[in-house]
């Protein structure tokens, strides 16, 4: 187990910066998951974590010495493969045993521990398979085999459930969490779905062009984005343009095409600043129940009723913008035809100020 | 049962003119093969077709010939001294040519892959001229000889080993290192088996161009010593006896062997799978 540091580090391939002055400490036993949209980084810096990318800028402490200048095979790092790199040669055994048989141990010791991890993964039985014999869900579970058997100090995966159909994917999602869990190991996960890293993580990055956009619990991050792009990333939102009409100690009113909206104060705000106010669509509630006390109470035209199954979708119309309410299918939902003005609100608390 | 019908039925989606044609390239590629052995197999007195009756006794004249059984060993010896050399500078070249990044790169492959597309007359006489030249003492000895057949056949090697390369997956080294292995540990134990069904298929093809090389070897030649080959033509150019034709079935014999062992060492399926995966 151990933590890692990364300060200022930096990749460029030419002029172009891959990765471009990050900055995390991960304490031990964390998840960590980096998240963002392809090229925005994540994975060279886990491949830099790895050693198999060479750092341009920067260090990188495991347990507080510097190992940007180590090969990979003296990080004693885990690294799991979106494909799984399993041996093609090698059986299941000879792969997990293959990090032992490194470490010169006596084969007796070396077998109890390779069934111990196939035990451990849920794949004894196997040993004699090879890869091309295995589904996806299984070569995931000997990859995961292979790197616990070294016992690495911190474990790397690298979009390890992307290959997965999606069923097997929500099931290994909460396996390899429980997994990380009984071990303590220190683990950073990179993914471009936030339900994996919502899901699973401690701490999400949210990354963009090679920057760290924001750091934050998964509630931190899916409650108050702080960013615009973290905003649109995850999860589903109203970005609503907004002027701000007047400031008082802890709120603010903001003047949305011509709607009066009341915010929660953040920053340095002034009148007459441009901004955003975000929601998210399952906060905006409809009907009798957007009628309460502490709530900001629109009239809006209703645009679209489009039937999601578990919610409902409401488009309305906010002086020419949109704005997108999600209502849990329950049985009373309240039943509006397009066209109809209906009662719109949300708690001041719920929106949260995007400045551009 | 579930793959024999698989396969029967992918086969009836082959449109008939494929198959035809493909029957008909077969046809020519084996009707030599099949007069050759029936002329070695001839019980008359000249190389004539169809034989005059089956006999072994051009096959034992063979066997007692003091011109065709020396040359065939000597190929023999030749061809795997040359399938040695040109698996071993193939299989570094084509690495070299895969994983390092330099200016004049694709220059240096076709550079390497150049022997393939020259005449062997025009390289043999090339190699000559060189030998005579330089005064490396290289003009009609063994090493001449070897230098020119590896020449010709190194190509073939870093061809498949590049073939095999390119579909080789770079994370399955970055497993091996971050597992705890060395660099060359993980050559050795990963990349070198992985790709070994590219390096047989260059080192078989190596043995059997080495084997039947005619052209190189008519101007690079010992003067003691032949290979098979060159001792069928002089030999022909003068008598026309089915002894020729009793050693081109042991040349068939030796090649169809070597594909064997080829086809046993290298697991096609296995190789695809690496490439899919």
């Amino acid at each position: 187990m151990a933590n890692v540091v990364l300060s200022e580090l930096s990749k460029y391939f030419g002029d172009v910066a891959a990765v471009d002055n990050i900055s995390v400490e991960i304490a031990e036993g964390e998840f960590f998951s980096m998240l963002g949209p392809s090229g925005c980084g994540k994975s060279t810096t886990l491949r830099m974590i790895a050693g198999f990318e060479e750092t341009s800028i920067g260090r990188i402490e495991v347990d507080g010495s510097d190992v940007s200048q180590s090969p990979p095979e003296d990080r004693g790092i885990g690294f799991v493969f979106q494909n799984y790199a399993i041996f093609p040669h090698m059986n299941v055994y000879d792969n997990i045993a293959f990090g032992l048989r490194l470490r010169k141990q006596a084969k007796d010791a070396i077998d109890s521990r390779v069934r111990a991890a196939l035990d451990q993964v849920g794949m004894s039985g196997f040993e004699n398979r090879f890869q091309h014999e295995l589904s996806g869900g299984q070569q995931q579970r000997v990859a995961l085999a292979r790197v616990l058997v070294t016992e690495p100090r911190i474990l790397l995966l690298d979009e390890p459930l992307s290959a997965l159909d999606k069923n097997l994917r929500e099931e290994m999602k909460f396996w390899i969490k429980d997994l990380q869990q009984t071990l303590g190991i220190t683990t950073i996960y990179v993914t471009h779905d936030q339900g994996e890293a919502l899901t699973m993580s401690d701490r999400i990055a949210v990354m963009s062009n090679g920057k760290v956009a924001q750091i934050g619990t998964p509630e931190e991050i899916y409650e108050r984005p702080s960013t615009r792009f973290v905003t649109e990333f995850i999860g589903e939102s109203n970005v609503l343009n907004a002027r701000v009409t007047s400031v008082d100690d802890a709120t603010c009113v903001l003047d949305i095409g011509g709607h009066a909206v009341t915010a929660p104060l953040s920053g340095e705000l002034s009148e007459g600043d441009d901004v955003a106010l975000a929601l998210r669509p399952e906060r905006v509630l409809i009907g009798k129940d957007a009628a309460k006390k502490g709530f900001n109470r629109l009239k809006l035209p209703l645009k679209k009723v489009t039937y999601q199954g578990s919610f409902i979708r409401f488009q309305l119309d906010l002086s020419g913008l949109e704005l997108v309410a999600e209502v849990a299918n329950r049985h009373d939902v309240p039943r509006f035809d397009p066209g109809s003005e209906i009662d719109v609100g949300w708690r001041v608390d719920c929106g949260w100020i995007i400045s551009e | 049962m579930a793959r024999s019908n698989k396969s029967m039925r992918r086969e009836a989606a082959v449109p008939f003119i494929l198959k035809f044609l493909a029957t008909l390239a077969l046809i020519m590629l084996l009707a030599p093969v099949v007069v050759v052995i029936l002329a070695g197999l001839n019980a008359g007195d000249h190389l004539t077709f169809p034989p005059k009756g089956l006999s072994l006794r051009w096959v034992i004249a063979f066997f007692q010939s003091d011109a065709f059984l020396p040359a065939y060993l000597f190929s023999l010896v030749l061809a795997v001294i040359t399938m040695i050399l040109s698996t071993i500078l193939g299989t570094t070249i084509a690495l070299f040519l895969a994983r390092a990044e330099f200016r004049g790169k694709q220059m240096m492959r076709a550079f390497f892959m150049a022997p393939l597309m020259l005449p062997g007359i025009v390289l043999g006489l090339a190699l000559y001229l060189f030998y005579l030249s330089s005064g490396l003492g290289l003009v009609r000895t063994m090493p001449g000889l070897v230098i020119g057949h590896v020449l010709v056949t190194c190509p073939y090697v870093v061809g498949t080993v590049n073939a095999a390369l390119v579909g080789f997956d770079i994370s399955l080294e970055e497993a091996a290192r971050s597992l705890g292995a060395k660099p060359f540990k993980t050559f050795r134990s990963i990349t070198l088996p992985v790709i070994s069904p590219g390096i047989v298929a260059g080192s078989v093809f190596s043995f059997i161009v080495s084997f039947g090389q005619f052209d190189v070897s008519l101007f690079l030649t010992p003067p003691d010593s032949n290979p098979l080959p060159i001792a069928l033509y002089s030999s022909l150019r003068y008598t026309f006896e089915p002894t020729a034709a009793a050693a081109g079935i042991f040349a068939i014999f030796l090649v169809v062997v070597s594909m064997l062992i080829t086809a046993k060492l290298t697991n096609l399926r296995k190789l695809a799978n690496v490439n899919f995966s």
